[in-house]
């Protein structure tokens, strides 16, 4: 077979070449190795476990977190990538592709949505295999689906090889094999179906499909190095339209070197004319900075002496019960509690506590169980502890002392405490409590830095703001309290945005004028009053300016008992719109809202959660959303609603989506603390399926005191 | 803009308020942010021998008085411990900075406050190999894991007395191993040890006094 040099590049002998000179130089140089080298996956510009340009049927260590920003030729990518499950992985992505110097421009901004599925383990004789798809949503620029085969040679060297179509078929592609299932397969449909943001299944798996593989070697703990042959033509970005780069050769090269143990930086050398770099940070719920956390050692169990005389004889004295609720209230304090009451009888205490540290309700508890010990006389033997947030009684533990005593320093004492703690409903518990005078009618405040961005305008990717926030909270009573937030913003662009373009009410889409006008801001200023309604039930009412764009009331019902995994609420607001200004003015819109809502605790760590209803722009729909919790209150998920609000109303996008995030501080600072960090990624906002952010929604409130996830978390007991 | 004018002044005189108030938590905490930058380390003057010493002197004139001294080379922090109490057979000793350790008959079962803490161990069968001179006893150790699980870490362990008054203790599990040592006193007690704790904390000193 004749091959001019030019054509040498493009044949198939030369995969078998440089294959072979890359093993036989990869052997010679391992048998230089002294020590074994544990193989360590690495990301590639996609952002996905992977070689260079190409995936590997490799997947991350479960629930990790990555962020990879990659460049090379006028295209960068930036993606976050999720191992959803041990074998389930998903990547948001979002691209620039820049146009060439002539046509000018902002170029072509892409978000795009991969999920990819291990579907077999590798094993001593059988390599791994991942099916994949990539950018399954919308305008499909990198639209490509896979199957994907890896197999570790040996430890530290793992060859790569798979079949692509899309993106990933169109170099030396060949006809596609599954048109002997279908004709269908024969051909892909181009274009993108209406307003983009839609699942494109009909193009999946269609057209030509092409070969793909590459090497991967372990050089060192720390460097991975790599070669793959691509078949990707990129002919988009060869097209006069970007005209970014020339493919001279089908084979890239490169290295994924780690800085860290969370941060990798990528560098390669692509298609034999261009360096392209990437850099990796990674982070996993699992791992936190301290395991178990650097939180202060809890109050020792006081075990009882034996009893001589009148073991009542306390309940005689005149100021006894003051005294004790004293020490209470101290040694509470001193852990991070407070005592919201307390009611004492000769064998039995009520403690109402707010935990004001711990993330883990179980925490708040042992630790209270023991400050028992060591303040109630002998004669009191049955403790019922109460955890209260925002006034609501959460769940009544009832613990006997002797088992606390028993069981402080027994090897299974996590197990033991939870089997012999008894859970119920909390709204009956005595009412001969008294109040802690301290804890209420006072102002609390606080004043500090906050950050904001929003993300995805063409214009600007990301626009930020930077300013001082006063937040404050008078509780007038258990349950009954006024709370607002105050913002002035000192740097940054966020009001920059451009206007709205949509045909529906624009409940949301007003966003940038909000943000622009708004400042200083009263981001929330609300009255709240939330109680026990009676054993299971709980309710709400809020009035005020409840979020930066509408004031109203809003009145909430939840149905949700200690034992029970699926809670059912339902709320109803009145929604006005505010002034751009974000003062004390209204606007002309209103709306009257209101949804069902179902939740549901999976027994896998998984929580989902259905509301029906109605949204602001007056449209009647469902929203969907389905998160991976932890017990240590870290939270990756996402959402969709579908309203009757039609595709091409919508706009861009087709319907509301998303993915949130909910960050324990803890995790990066080790002291227990109870703040997170919450945020929503919506590739779009728009009009259609947009909800009424209220405060205090009342299954968050409650829900980490019941029995699942107390439950859960119950190891930290003893903690 | 020039880097000093009004208005980045005003930010910067705002961020130092930052965290000001008497509510606690929500947003960005710089404290913390800027306790993790600069590493608050304790500053170590006083050696775990030094320590040890300096408490013999005081713990002669205060018979009620009960010490220990805990050496902690990771963090190359030595500090004084007193008794908190006793509940069956189990000593808690604990400092004012927040840790506590516990032990039953001079075997540590538990500590609190250093991260990655023992949160419980079995040494029924180590007291036992301890006091009849048998071996092969098993311990079994329990930790929380990132996700506030408890996991179970169990060692065969094998006994060997070099001295008359030491005792060398070798744990091995699939994936771990150490090596406790005990020193003994003329009444069979524990005077002065070293213990493994976990992974990431490793060995500590345990010297008691008095």
């Amino acid at each position: 077979m004749h091959v001019g040099r030019e054509g040498f590049w493009h044949s198939r002998s030369a995969l078998f070449t440089a294959a072979s000179v890359w093993m036989l130089a990869s052997v010679s140089l391992l048998q230089a190795q002294e020590t074994a080298v544990d193989f360590t996956d690495s990301y590639n510009l996609y952002g996905t476990i992977g070689l260079i340009d190409l995936p590997t049927a490799s997947s991350a260590d479960d629930a990790e977190l990555a962020a990879t920003i990659g460049h090379f030729a006028g295209t960068t990518r930036t993606t976050l990538s999720f191992q959803i499950t041990p074998r389930l992985s998903g990547s948001f992505r979002y691209s620039h592709i820049k146009n060439a110097p002539e046509i000018g421009g902002i170029g072509l901004y892409d978000r795009s949505f991969d999920l990819r599925y291990r579907l077999m383990d590798e094993g001593p004789v059988r390599p791994s295999v991942m099916i994949g798809l990539q950018d399954i949503v919308g305008t499909g620029v990198y639209a490509a689906e896979y199957i994907v085969s890896s197999k570790h040679l040996t430890p530290a060297l793992m060859v790569t090889g798979g079949i692509g179509w899309g993106r990933l078929g169109s170099y030396n592609g060949f006809d596609n094999p599954l048109r002997a299932l279908d004709d269908r397969f024969a051909t892909r449909p181009g274009g993108t179906t209406g307003r983009g943001g839609q699942f494109e299944t009909s193009k999946w798996f269609r057209g030509d499909a092409a070969l793909f593989g590459g090497l991967s070697w372990q050089a060192t703990d720390d460097l991975n190095i790599k070669a793959e042959y691509s078949s990707d033509a990129y002919a988009r970005e060869r097209s006069p339209q970007n005209d970014l780069f020339e493919r001279n050769s089908p084979l890239n090269f490169g290295l994924s070197y780690a800085l860290s143990e969370n941060t990798a930086l990528q560098a390669h050398y692509l298609y034999g004319a261009e360096f392209g770099a990437g850099l990796t940070f990674t982070l996993n719920p699992r791992k936190p900075v301290i395991i178990g956390g650097s939180g202060q050692r809890p109050t020792p169990v006081v075990p009882r002496q034996r009893q001589t005389g009148n073991a009542v004889a306390w309940t005689a004295q005149p100021d006894g019960q003051d005294i004790l609720r004293d020490s209470m209230i101290r040694l509470l304090e001193f852990e991070g509690m407070s005592l919201e009451a307390m009611a004492l009888s000769p064998t039995s205490v009520t403690v109402l506590v707010r935990n004001k540290t711990y993330m883990a309700g179980a925490e708040a508890i042992g630790r209270t169980a023991r400050i028992l010990t060591r303040v109630m006389p002998a004669s009191v033997e049955h403790f019922t502890i109460v955890p209260v947030v925002g006034g609501i009684r959460t769940v009544a533990v009832d613990l006997q002392r002797s088992d606390i005593e028993e069981l402080e320093f027994a090897p299974d004492n996590a197990w033991k405490s939870f089997a012999r703690a008894k859970l119920r409903d909390a709204a009956a518990t005595d009412a001969n409590t008294v109040l802690n005078p301290d804890l209420y009618q006072r102002l609390l405040w606080r004043i500090g830095p906050y950050f904001a961005a929003t993300y995805f305008d063409p214009d600007s990717p990301i626009r930020g703001a930077v300013g001082l926030e006063l937040a404050a909270r008078y509780d007038i009573a258990p349950g009954v309290s006024i709370s607002g937030n105050l913002q002035k913003r000192f740097f940054g662009n966020i009001g920059d945005g451009r206007e709205s373009d949509s045909v529906i009410q624009r409940v949301r889409t007003d966003g940038p004028l909000y943000a622009a006008e708004g400042d200083p801001a009263l981001t929330q200023l609300v009255a709240n009053y939330q109680f026990n309604v009676s054993p299971d039930y709980y309710a709400r009412f809020t009035g005020g300016y409840l979020e930066a764009m509408y004031g109203g009331l809003s009145a909430e019902v939840l149905w949700k008992p200690v034992q029970s995994r699926l809670g059912i609420g339902a709320e109803i607001n009145y929604a006005h719109q505010r002034d751009f200004d974000q003062l004390f003015g209204f606007q002309d819109y209103n709306v009257i809202t209101g949804h069902a809502s179902a939740y549901y605790a999976f027994a896998n760590n998984f929580h989902g959660q259905i509301d029906v209803g109605r949204y602001l722009a007056g449209d009647f729909g469902t929203t969907v959303s389905l998160d991976r919790e932890f017990e240590n209150g870290w939270r990756v998920g996402a959402f969709a609603t579908l309203t009757d609000v039609s595709f091409d109303e919508f706009g861009e996008g087709s319907f509301d989506k998303g993915l949130r995030f909910s960050i324990p501080l803890e995790h990066f600072f080790g002291r227990p603390s109870r703040d997170t960090n919450q945020f929503t990624l919506r590739p779009l906002t728009r009009d259609g399926g947009a909800r009424l952010n209220v405060p205090n929604r009342l299954y968050e409130t409650i829900r980490e005191n019941h029995a699942n996830d107390l439950r859960g978390s119950w190891g930290r007991f003893w903690r | 803009m020039r880097l000093l004018d009004k208005r980045n002044l005003m930010f910067v005189a705002a961020v130092a308020l930052s965290a000001c108030g008497n509510m606690q938590g929500g947003g960005a905490d710089i404290k913390q942010l800027s306790t993790v930058i600069f590493q608050d380390t304790p500053e170590v003057s006083v050696s775990a021998q030094e320590l040890t010493r300096q408490l013999r002197q005081q713990a002669t004139s205060q018979a009620n008085a009960h010490f220990l001294v805990l050496d902690v080379p990771v963090f190359g922090v030595a500090a004084p411990f007193s008794l908190s109490g006793t509940n069956r057979d189990v000593d808690t000793y604990l400092t004012s900075s927040g840790v506590s350790v516990s032990l039953r008959n001079g075997l540590l079962v538990a500590t609190r406050g250093l991260g990655f803490d023992l949160m419980t161990a079995d040494v029924t069968e180590t007291l036992v190999a301890l006091g009849a001179n048998e071996d092969r006893p098993v311990r079994i150790h329990r930790y929380l894991d990132g996700d506030n699980q408890i996991i179970t870490n169990s060692f065969v362990c094998s006994l060997e007395r070099p001295d008359v008054d030491v005792i060398i203790e070798r744990c091995v599990s699939t994936y771990l191993a150490f090596e406790n040592t005990y020193n003994f006193d003329m009444n069979g007690e524990i005077i002065a040890s070293e213990q493994w704790v976990s992974p990431q904390i490793g060995m500590i000193g345990i010297t008691m006094i008095n």
